[in-house]
């Protein structure tokens, strides 16, 4: 399943740079959240805070433009996104990490209103390779960490639908900069998890990326 | 945090320097297959357990500078996953050991052009450890879930470490080329004064690398 989702985003891929299309690679940070119902501080009695989870994504576009201001935008991308609950206790760092390794393929409006600036917004589905949550706990003396937890792949539900929103300015000619937020409207955990989680649980992920690219 | 924020000043830097001096200049990427020299080996002391390759994911900057038509040198800012794999089978479920080294790796090369499209290189690398670690991971068949543990070792790490590589890059377009790269390592990872393995292990990562890159 996991080869097939792969390889049909590959040839979408060639296909697009076959028909000679601006095409490129992108890449940088993702600041993951995640809305949990029931929220986190419901589980039991908890004094963990709400905190970013940082991750990674990393892919490529293309580029279809059906005028000069407008076109589509087509993407392969590897995203980290998640959350993270985080506690500090004696000079201990206590993290409660869930996690979802995306592999998504964006199909983005996009809208040129200036020269150098791109502004985007459209679905986005997505293929949950890798699911889960840990709980780690870094050691302040000595400074070592200790790490525990779950990938859930039997309680995930693989394909994610979100929306995306964003920008890019072009920088030096082929590089650019890139701000974008993800919207996930899917509960990428399952209703039954056999007691795992909270039966019902709900956990859709929101996620900001910051990165740069490069035209090709 | 701070690690991101250090990598990424440092690509900035190294991708400004590149442009300044007119170096050719490029992005790679691709799959890490990684090994250790472990002594004692595991597989010695525990028959069942099968020594298998650790699948990781590396990803970089490279800069080259052509001292005449043949011969130059390339200087590369990497991210490698690093590490070994042992694998006990057991009825219903699987048993994974690994070893983690996560390496920021500057290597310096002395890089050759037999042909036109063909690069040969060799040369000392540079690694600086951002985090390793053991992993025991326990892979039940049904239901489908992966549950793990492990430890960062921080602290008890031996952070800076020596390599050498040699590998061969061939050009496909004149922007993307295919690449494949052998890092032999010679520094232990774990430190000595360790206090969480009854027993020291001595591990020496060794590293083949399959990707692909692209000339900017």
């Amino acid at each position: 399943m996991k080869r097939l989702v792969l390889l049909f985003a590959v040839l979408c891929v060639a296909v697009g740079m076959s028909m000679a299309l601006d095409y490129g690679v992108r890449g940088g940070v993702a600041l993951g959240n995640m809305a949990l119902d029931p929220e986190f501080e419901e589980w039991g009695s908890s004094d963990f805070d709400d905190v970013i989870k940082m991750g990674f994504y990393g892919g490529f576009f293309i580029q279809y433009p059906l005028s000069e201001t407008m076109g589509l935008m087509g993407e392969l991308n590897y995203i980290q996104k998640g959350d993270r609950y985080h506690q500090e206790v004696d000079g201990d760092n206590l993290n409660y990490i869930f996690y979802g390794k995306v592999l998504e393929m964006p199909i983005l409006f996009y809208f040129l209103p200036m020269e150098k600036m791109t502004l985007y917004a459209g679905p986005v589905l997505g293929y949950v390779l890798k699911g889960g949550f840990k709980y780690k706990v870094s050691v302040d003396d000595p400074a070592i960490s200790w790490y525990e937890g779950l990938d859930m792949n039997e309680y995930i539900n693989r394909f994610e639908l979100s929306a995306a929103a964003g920008g890019r300015y072009q920088f030096a000619g082929k590089y650019f900069g890139e701000v974008r937020y993800i919207y996930g409207f899917s509960n990428i955990f399952k209703d039954d998890t056999d007691g795992m989680l909270p039966d019902e649980m709900e956990g859709k992920t929101s996620t900001l990326t910051i990165g740069f690219g490069v035209n090709l | 945090m701070k690690k991101i924020m250090i990598s990424l000043i440092l690509i900035v830097a190294v991708a400004a320097m590149a442009s300044a001096l007119n170096l050719n200049y490029g992005l790679r990427t691709g799959l890490a297959i990684g090994n250790m020299a472990v002594d004692p080996d595991p597989t010695e002391s525990e028959p069942g357990l099968e020594n298998k390759m650790k699948m990781g994911f590396y990803c970089g900057i490279w800069a080259r500078h052509m001292m005449n038509e043949k011969i130059g040198i390339t200087v590369e800012l990497n991210y490698v996953e690093q590490g070994d794999r042992y694998t006990d089978e057991g009825s219903g479920f699987t048993e994974h050991a690994y070893m983690i080294q996560n390496t920021l790796e500057l290597p310096i090369l002395f890089t050759y052009l037999p042909m036109e499209k063909m690069t040969l290189y060799a040369g000392p690398v540079l690694g600086y450890a951002l985090n390793g670690g053991i992993k025991m991971v326990h892979d039940f068949d049904d239901p489908d879930v992966a549950e793990y543990m492990g430890y960062d070792f921080g602290e008890w790490l031996n952070r800076f470490q020596f390599s050498a590589a040699a590998g061969i890059k061939y050009e496909i377009t004149e922007t993307f080329f295919g690449e494949v790269r052998y890092t032999y390592g010679f520094s232990i990872v774990i430190s000595e004064d360790q206090e969480l393995m009854s027993e020291y292990v001595e591990a020496i990562p060794r590293t083949l690398t399959i990707g692909m890159g692209i000339n900017l």
